[in-house]
């Protein structure tokens, strides 16, 4: 307790530090919106500085900067890769307004260039442990199936791992699937796959941004252990209305975007699979009839209502259907956001968001009229952000702000349908818990090289039984990091940061199901901590054409959530009996080398790392590997423009084989084998390794109105069989021997997808 | 075909079975692999029941081998076996052609809501010391049969569906085995066959026209043919028994990453007496209710 008021304390000195400096002299600020001079979609991250010094900032999320500075004149420098910078001389007497519109340097077709900062930011940010992706990198990456998938091309970056193949569930750091906070333009996704994982449902046609925070995730969000993938999507094009779309195999889609009058533009954008199509094709009758799709729909307005009023309006619902004659399940998200950004003063910023986010699944049964059953499960969030950024001087950058959650579990409700059904209707109580948390972080340059930054999020969480709050639960969450710039080329830095989870989810699988649903944390069931220590290293070479970092990390957990053997999950009043708590660890080096520009672009990573957990009452309460626990990872992206019109991209992927627990004994019961199972997670499974192939050929000129091109890929070029699971069965005809049978999803999948923009 | 008549469980496996019949019939394929997963320490296994049928109850006692052993369980010999109820004490004497195969004698009977105790003493591991082991179970209740009848199935051509009228027992919550013979062979005959219910959810005791199994006309073992004698038998298990099963079951199957929990060791209600000596223990002993009803197929 005396350590937490030790940091409050902290805290105030330090904005009473903050205060002081803007008092001391007198200053104006050049404020304004960096935006690509094309489209109008704002630029996050891109680089103002005046020229000849490092003096400067960067465009925030919605592409706003102030820069505080005494009179004078000043030339200033914006640019942002990709784009041809822009020099703008200024004399600066009194506060002035300065919106600047960037350039593409040159566009390929229908290639969104966004969010790759300046040159040298993962130099000189203050931010470590974060990985940022361009819509454009994302496509670059051959896809499975030809459905370009953002959390795909995550899986690449070092420190992160698939949950299983195809799967659309990560781990970050040695963390769990459900561990990840998942953010569509701030509402929270809380399943992030459709068609079981293949596909994710953040359609890349819809993007602007990808930021994943591994660690050193900003004080201003909260509430997962490992990691927070933020997502945003696109403003809409203001300068004219065009079309983008893609026709696959198994899914089509189409994007459409405009202006709306002089102050506004809209986006919409939707796919769907076919997929149930193919099914006709199979041997099995029973799936010759079957459905098997998912549609989403991502719609986003945005309005300036004038130069210090901005409005958006967001939404994503998204839904599966899978069902035969006998059997269905359907399940999806929605999310709605509206944000206003308020401009107090040029160098206070503002933004205020409304936040409703739902998850449910459905599932029936029709084998007969006396047994068929239905049942449903969900969560709804509503929520409140306010959020502010001050910056009383290029040396200073305060944030500081507001979160709240109201969240509504519904764990669980059905029974038997239709008047002639024996089976009953049970239907657990809803319920309720509050999330709230207040924020502040400082960063500051204390001695011209060196970069400091600190900050606290205290967030606390309520359960709500019959209207009233019935418990309280706190935690105080420090920030803090240390930059050294040598110079532009290469820095240092070191975080640390305590995260905190208060809904965990009821889970036993280990890449995670739509039938997974989340509980909230009480008296009984305490909150996952997570204390992560990182530090790096960060050398740009060849004009920052070419990026590395070398980062360390050291994970302490505690009250990690695991469940006990053969938990019942579903449906379940007692879910609390069925818990299991403990600690663990997780330790690692992430290597990173990136190639930025050029003909050829990519990466290559490696990571080593090691992972572990200690659990009451599993593996006997021994240490053992958590699931996601592979030491050695190697992906390596490559994209080469051949001439302008071809370009190539390959991708290839090694992980040591995931933790499995293997039979070593059986005994017999009624005429069957059983199981006696080594030590939890004690074998691995055979190394995973992959390489995937596309070719894209342009069809049409840049210059040209309509323009068009398609896509080949090729996952899994030479047919590694990897294996999904391994089965233990015995043999029909001897049943006294038994064999082991892997079971793998993919060998070669081709994958042809023609695009179009207009 | 498995169906888990009385309980939520239905909706969740179908779910699970359709989203994997997907996965398979769309993509997946099966290959045979070589893994070594070594040696493991034996386990005791103990299994074996009482039920209210007069008859000769057995008790096997076997011990487990390394999970890729050809070799049919060893049965333990020597083992000093009895079945307790009250101060009634039941010996179970060794077969002499099956060893480790522990029975009664032909007389005996258990009693629905009675408690029956299973004592064995041996010296498993062979270092001369007699460990001790027991376990117990309540017998639960019987349910009653009336009729039986088999209809096609609306849902499959190719099924036939086979229907009982009856009535369960009275207390909340009942577990069920279900089995079916067809011309005195059983149809679901073995550990992954089991079709084990629950009546928590059900609305009523008495069943009319219950759907208890699904035949596929396809498949030769399921195959009716005009004058086929239908059995069916009904067991009124324990929950802790049912447990067994169904987790039995599951580990049987093996893992699917997106359905299936971690695999785990099935637990046991063999207690060990002697726990210094170390010995593992696997099984399980029960006691339950049966009931039958046959018919001739038209």
């Amino acid at each position: 307790m005396a350590k937490r008021k030790k940091q409050i304390r902290l805290l105030f000195v330090a904005c009473c530090i903050a205060g002081c400096l803007q008092a001391q002299e007198k200053k104006f600020t050049i404020s304004g919106n960096i935006k690509d001079g094309s489209n109008g979609e704002d630029l996050i991250g891109a680089e103002v500085v005046i020229a000849g010094t490092r003096t400067g900032t960067v465009s925030n999320a919605y592409g706003y900067y102030s820069l505080s500075l005494p009179p004078g004149d000043y030339t200033l420098v914006f640019s942002y890769i990709g784009y041809t910078g822009k020099e703008m001389n200024i004399a600066l007497a009194a506060d002035q307004r300065l919106n600047v519109g960037l350039s593409a340097a040159s566009r390929e077709l229908s290639e969104i260039i966004v969010s790759a900062e300046r040159k040298n930011a993962h130099v000189v940010k203050t931010e470590m442990s974060t990985e940022r992706l361009s819509a454009q990198s994302i496509k670059a990456v051959p896809a499975l199936m030809g459905e370009v998938d953002v959390i795909k091309a995550i899986q690449l970056l070092p420190g992160v791992q698939s949950t299983s193949e195809g799967s659309s569930g990560f781990s970050v750091r040695g963390g769990g699937h459900d561990q990840n906070l998942l953010l569509l333009d701030e509402a929270t996704v809380y399943n992030g796959s459709h068609l079981m994982g293949f596909f994710s449902v953040f359609n890349n046609d819809a993007i602007k941004d990808v930021t994943l925070y591994k660690g050193d995730i900003p004080a201003s969000f909260g509430g997962r252990l490992s990691s927070l993938l933020d997502i945003r999507t696109r403003d809409g094009n203001n300068q004219r209305y065009s079309a983008t779309g893609g026709i696959g195999l198994i899914s089509s889609r189409l994007t459409v975007e405009g202006p709306l009058g002089s102050k506004a533009s809209a986006i919409v954008s939707a796919r769907r699979t076919y997929a149930d199509l193919f099914l006709v094709f199979t041997r099995d009758e029973d799936l010759k009839n079957s459905t098997l799709y998912f549609y989403d729909m991502n719609a986003k307005l945005n309005f300036r209502i004038d130069d210090n009023n901005r409005l958006f309006l967001a939404g994503y619902s998204g839904r599966d259907r899978f069902g035969t004659d006998i059997a269905g399940m359907a399940f999806g998200n929605q999310t709605a956001t509206v944000r206003w950004n308020h401009i107090f003063s040029p160098r206070l910023f503002s933004n205020f968001t409304l936040i409703g986010s739902f998850y449910d699944y459905y599932l029936r049964s029709d084998i007969s009229s006396q047994l068929n059953q239905e049942l449903k499960s969900g969560l709804e969030d509503y929520g409140f952000k306010a959020d502010f950024s001050y910056h009383p001087n290029p040396s200073h950058n305060l944030k500081f702000g507001y979160n709240f959650i109201y969240h509504t579990f519904l764990p669980g409700e059905g029974g038997g349908i239709g008047e002639e059904s024996i089976v009953g209707r049970v239907a657990l109580p809803k319920e309720y818990a509050m999330e709230n948390a207040v924020y502040l972080t400082h960063e500051t340059g204390i001695a011209g090289k060196l970069k400091l930054k600190y900050g606290l999020r205290l967030s606390s969480f309520q359960n709500i039984d019959d209207g009233k709050p019935s418990s309280f639960l706190w935690q105080a969450e420090p920030r803090a990091g240390l930059t050294y710039i040598f110079n532009d080329n290469y820095s240092v830095k070191a975080t640390y940061s305590r995260t905190v989870q208060y809904i965990q989810l009821a889970s036993n699988s280990s890449s995670g199901s739509p039938l997974d649903m989340w509980f909230q944390a009480s008296e009984q069931v305490k909150p996952q901590l997570c204390d992560q220590w990182a530090t790096g290293y960060f050398r740009n070479f060849a004009d920052n054409e070419y990026e590395f970092s070398a980062e360390v990390y050291y994970k302490h957990l505690q009250n990690v959530v695991d469940f006990k053997d053969h938990a019942n999950l579903m449906i379940n009043e007692h879910l609390e009996q069925e818990l299991r708590f403990g600690k663990g660890y997780a330790y690692g080096l992430e290597l990173m080398l990136r190639k930025t520009g050029g003909p050829l672009s990519g990466w290559l990573s490696y990571t080593l790392s090691k992972s572990r957990r200690r659990i009451n009452d599993i593996n006997e309460g021994n240490w053992y590997r958590s699931p996601y626990d592979k030491p050695h990872n190697i992906s390596i992206v490559g994209s080469y423009e051949l001439s302008p019109k071809l370009s190539v991209s390959a991708n290839w992927v090694y992980a040591d084989g995931t933790p499995v627990t293997y039979p070593t004994g059986r005994f017999q019961v009624e005429d069957t084998y059983v199981p006696i199972y080594s030590g939890r997670n004690e074998y691995r499974y055979p190394a995973y390794h992959r390489l995937d192939l596309s070719i894209t050929w342009q069809l049409s000129k840049p210059s040209q109105a309509f323009r068009h091109e398609l896509n080949f890929s090729l996952y899994n070029a030479y047919g590694r069989k990897n294996v999904w699971t391994i089965l233990f069965r015995q043999e029909e005809a001897q049943p006294d021997i038994s064999y082991a049978e892997k079971i793998y999803l993919f060998t070669y999948i081709p994958s042809l997808t023609w695009n179009f923009t207009f | 075909m498995e169906l888990h008549v009385l309980s939520h469980r239905t909706t969740f496996c179908a779910a699970a079975a359709l989203a994997c019949a997907f996965l398979f019939a769309w993509s997946a394929c099966e290959e045979r692999i070589h893994i070594d997963t070594g040696t493991s320490a034996p386990h005791l296994v103990v299994y074996g029941y009482i039920t209210t049928d007069t008859l000769r109850h057995t008790i096997r006692i076997t011990r487990s081998s390394d999970y890729f052993s050809s070799d049919k369980p060893e049965g333990i010999s020597g083992a000093v076996v009895s079945i307790r109820h009250k101060e009634e004490v039941f010996p179970l004497r060794e077969s002499e052609l099956n060893p480790g195969l522990y029975q009664t004698e032909a007389n005996v009977a258990g009693q629905v809501g009675e408690t029956y105790t299973l004592h064995l003493a041996l010296d498993f591991d062979g270092d001369g010391q007699t460990e001790i082991f027991e376990a117990e179970s309540v017998l639960p209740p019987a349910s009653h049969l009336d009729s039986m009848t088999v209809v096609p199935s609306v849902f499959s051509e190719q099924f036939l569906e086979v229907q009982i009228w009856g009535r369960l027992p009275e207390q909340d919550e009942n577990y069920f085995s279900f089995h079916l013979y067809r011309n005195g062979q059983l149809v679901n005959d073995s550990l992954r066959g089991f079709s084990i219910n629950n009546d928590e959810f059900l609305n009523k005791k008495d069943i009319t026209g219950l759907a208890v199994f699904y035949l596929n006309q396809n498949r030769e073992s399921n195959k009716l043919t005009s004058g086929d004698a239908l059995t069916f038998r009904i067991e009124g298990i324990t929950h802790e028994y049912a447990t067994f099963i169904l987790n039995a079951q599951a580990e049987n199957r093996g893992s699917i990453p997106l359905f299936s929990a971690p695999p785990a060791n099935v637990g046991t209600n063999i207690r060990s007496l002697s726990p210094a000596s170390g010995v593992r223990v696997s099984g399980f002993f029960t006691a339950f209710s049966q009931n039958r009803i046959s018919m001739i197929y038209p």
